[in-house]
């Protein structure tokens, strides 16, 4: 069977639930962790098709994740979205790995899933 | 030795008077000793002259007493030894020899006494044969002698007698003691000798009335001159170098007078001894007073204007030397107070620009800024005390050193840059430089160094200005943390309302009626608004602080533009507005940041769209041009829509600020595009203006030059 895990990292309930509801409806299993300790946690253990990433987020922010995560090796699509807009913060986390930066005051979930759907 | 030149003064003075003084002195007495001489040579001419004349008298007499009694015929026969009454006779001629201290007798012819009251022996043997000769052989003068009698010298006048056939029969014989020629002084003073007229080496000689005796002598002239005188001969009778004078008398006696040379100069010497005196209280006398005129007129100005000077101190510059006279004592006077009036003047301007300089001091020294100031070897000679203030040195510990006190935090590279500007180069240098504080911490500081240039183009000091920026920098990176998370917390709720929005349209199974879905699109765009303000916002503060990214590259103006214009083509349809693009020329590239430039392009773009009723035309006109000789760009966006007033045309690039009209219409808009537009342009070295009238339309108008690339540390947003 396809790999249909996806890991929403994401402190903020509302959005986490929306997003996990629309993934969910898209036909994926959608892992949710509050903080990026958890979400290292649950990249371990479902091996997730794609890692949707806030930045901002307690205990260990994205940034940190994608640093681990390029440590230990693991190579994943990780979409990082977030409202830290900066063109700056864009770069640094194209550079540290992750395949898409999206704004979420920007961007409609629906523009999300169907990034999802297209991770072959 | 002579340091005071009062002393020189004298010295001087008393030298060539006593010279001058002495040579007149000496001139003087040469011309007092000839003069001496000479008078005495006079003198004794007339003296002797005199003293004959005295003695020719008192011989006359005696020849006349002779000639008398040679005539009586008494005396006649007397000497005949004839008996004749003689009693009167010899009443008288004793009456005549008492009265003229003389002795008067008769010879005969043989020369025998025949005095008859005189004793004969007494007298007998006194002619001798030569005597007797001499005397027979004188005229009817007479015959003079001379002799020497125990002692005593007597004269003797020898008158012939005669009969009346002219024959000698006897003589008158007057004898006078020589001592009688020299009564009434006639010898004072003199040495006179006497010659008789038989003898010439017998002489007889009297000084100062005294008589030596007979002596022979070589000076006698043996012609019997009327006067002789003589002088420098030396005296065989006085044994000494004599003036002295000859004379022949009437009865054939002559006379010499002498007078010791010594005796003659005595007068000159008293007369020497007074010149001496004389010349020594001249000189006395020439000294001092013209030392006093030299002192009156040298040394007591020179002293004044000593005294002066010395009491001269600052504050007193206005005084002035009183005494001018017209020499060169005046000429110095004159020219110390042109001194001082210059020192005046100075001292005025000095004070005068110590004022001001004590300002500028004042006003450097309480500087908000640390202004440190060093001589060309970065040696620190000042540091006011805001820079006490930032680096923790007091000005004592810092004098004399370096500023690498609190420096040395910055790489190798960036001191090598600055030495290279402000020492080679010798231009200013501008930067953001980290020190260290004397307490340890570092400090961040806006550095600016001038070098202070000299004349010859050499670097005399440096004058560093930093501005602790650490605070400055706190503050920012404060406001940008906040405005960053403030935008960031603002976006959470912003996309959880559009995405639970956007949810609810999306879900046609929900029953909801065409106003209830009208809502929800409202909420959308308010929630679009709020969204666009928050990017807004952290563009604004980014601009403000100058802290945005500019990276140029060339951009395809066509294109560009209408990607630009793409992205409004939603509401352009909507409005049914007519939006023409002209690119001139076509190709035309611009170098520049393509996100500043469409930041512009948008803002006008959508207030045109905005602001202008349904159907309007809307142009965007992008060209080359050259503005105020810079070349660049000229962007024109034309609508005809409803303008802006005209009272309210001046705040339009205000912060905030919406037109009255606007306002009324629109009410989707906050006041923060136009703002932000045009602080971009100003910040890329542009201009903007515009041309509105109310319900007519607008036209802005931006100059953007080619962009240059700028590190910064923020990126705007999109």
């Amino acid at each position: 069977m396809k790999n249909q895990n996806v890991v929403v990292a994401e402190d903020e309930l509302f959005l986490a639930k929306l997003i996990i509801k629309e993934i969910e409806s898209a036909g994926y299993t959608a892992h949710h962790a509050l903080t990026g300790v958890e979400a290292l946690e649950l990249i371990d253990e479902v091996n997730p098709k794609v890692v949707l990433l806030d930045l901002v987020m307690p205990e260990m922010d994205g940034f940190t994740v994608l640093e681990k995560l390029k440590a230990k090796k693991i190579k994943l699509p990780v979409f990082v979205f977030s409202n830290l807009s900066q063109t700056g913060d864009k770069e640094k986390v194209l550079k540290q790995g992750a395949e898409k930066f999206f704004v979420k005051a920007d961007t409609s979930v629906a523009t999300i899933i169907d990034a999802i759907k297209k991770v072959k | 030795m002579f340091k005071s030149l009062s002393t020189k003064i004298v010295l001087v003075v008393f030298t060539t008077t006593a010279f001058c003084v002495g040579a007149v002195m000496i001139i003087l007495l040469f011309f007092l000793r000839g003069s001496a001489i000479e008078s005495s040579i006079y003198n004794i001419e007339q003296i002797t002259k005199l003293k004959a004349h005295f003695l020719n008298q008192h011989f006359s007499s005696i020849h006349h007493f002779g000639d008398m009694y040679a005539q009586n015929p008494v005396v006649q026969q007397i000497v005949e030894s004839k008996d004749v009454d003689y009693a009167v006779l010899a009443g008288e001629v004793k009456n005549l020899e008492a009265e003229y201290d003389i002795e008067i007798l008769f010879l005969d012819k043989k020369g025998y006494l025949v005095t008859p009251w005189k004793t004969k022996e007494q007298f007998v043997k006194r002619s001798s044969k030569s005597e007797m000769e001499h005397i027979n052989s004188s005229d009817a003068h007479g015959a003079t002698l001379l002799r020497k009698v125990d002692d005593q010298i007597y004269y003797s006048h020898f008158i012939k007698i005669t009969d009346q056939r002219d024959r000698v029969i006897g003589f008158v014989e007057i004898v006078s003691s020589i001592e009688v020629l020299c009564r009434n002084n006639t010898c004072f003073g003199y040495t006179v000798s006497f010659q008789d007229s038989s003898d010439r080496n017998k002489k007889v000689v009297f000084s100062d009335s005294s008589i030596f005796s007979f002596i022979s002598t070589s000076e006698w002239v043996h012609e019997c001159p009327s006067i002789n005188v003589f002088e420098n001969v030396t005296s065989e009778i006085l044994n000494q170098e004599v003036y002295g004078s000859q004379i022949c008398l009437n009865n054939g006696l002559t006379v010499v007078f002498e007078t010791p040379k010594s005796e003659i100069l005595s007068n000159y010497k008293t007369q020497f001894g007074l010149v001496l005196w004389g010349a020594v209280t001249s000189i006395m006398i020439i000294s001092i007073v013209l030392s006093h005129y030299l002192w009156r007129v040298l040394i007591y100005p020179l002293i004044k204007i000593d005294e002066f000077v010395r009491e001269i101190k600052p504050g007193m510059l206005t005084e002035r030397l009183s005494y001018l006279p017209n020499d060169e004592v005046g000429r110095v006077s004159e020219s110390i107070n042109a001194f001082l009036e210059q020192a005046n003047q100075y001292e005025k301007d000095k004070s005068r620009n110590v004022l001001e300089l004590t300002k500028f001091k004042q006003a450097v020294e309480h500087a908000f800024d640390a202004i440190v100031v060093t001589d060309a070897q970065a040696r620190i000679i000042y540091i006011n005390s805001a820079a006490e203030k930032t680096t923790g040195y007091s000005k004592e510990e810092v004098i004399g050193q370096t500023p690498t006190l609190w420096g040395g935090q910055m790489p190798r590279s960036f001191y090598n840059k600055m030495w290279s500007t402000i020492g080679k180069k010798k231009k200013s240098f501008h930067g953001i430089v980290k020190n260290i504080h004397k307490n340890g911490f570092h400090f961040t500081a806006e550095l600016h160094i001038e070098p202070v240039l000299s004349k010859q183009n050499e670097v005399e000091l440096y004058v560093a200005v930093q501005r602790d920026i650490t605070e400055l920098l706190e503050v920012e990176e404060a406001k940008t943390e906040f405005v960053s998370l403030a935008s960031h917390q603002l976006r959470t709720p912003i996309s959880i309302i559009k995405w639970y929005v956007e949810a609810l349209l999306s879900e046609k199974t929900t029953n909801m009626n065409k106003s209830q879905f009208g809502y929800l699109q409202t909420i959308l765009s308010a929630n679009e608004r709020m969204n666009d303000m928050v990017k807004q916002l952290l563009n604004i503060s980014r601009i403000e602080v100058g802290k945005f990214i500019v990276e140029t590259q060339d951009i395809k103006l066509k294109s560009f533009l209408a990607s630009t214009v793409k992205a409004h083509d939603l509401d352009i349809k909507q409005r049914k507005h007519k939006v023409t693009k002209i690119i001139e020329p076509k190709d035309l590239v611009y170098k520049g940041d393509p996100q500043i430039l469409h930041i512009i392009l948008d803002n006008f773009l959508g207030n045109a769209i905005k602001y202008t009723p349904d159907k309007g035309d809307i142009s965007v006109i992008i060209k080359r041009t050259t503005r105020r000789r810079k070349k660049g760009i000229l962007i024109e966006v034309t609508d005809n829509g409803m303008g802006i007033p005209y009272v309210e045309q001046g705040h339009i690039f205000e912060k905030l600020y919406r037109a009255d009209n606007v306002k009324k219409q629109d009410t989707n808009g906050n006041g923060l595009g136009l703002y932000m537009v045009s602080m971009l342009v100003k910040k890329v070295g542009g201009e903007i203006w515009f041309k509105s009238e109310e319900n007519k339309g607008t036209t802005f108008s931006v100059f953007l030059p080619p962009m240059k690339t700028k590190k910064g540390t923020k990126f705007l947003e999109q």
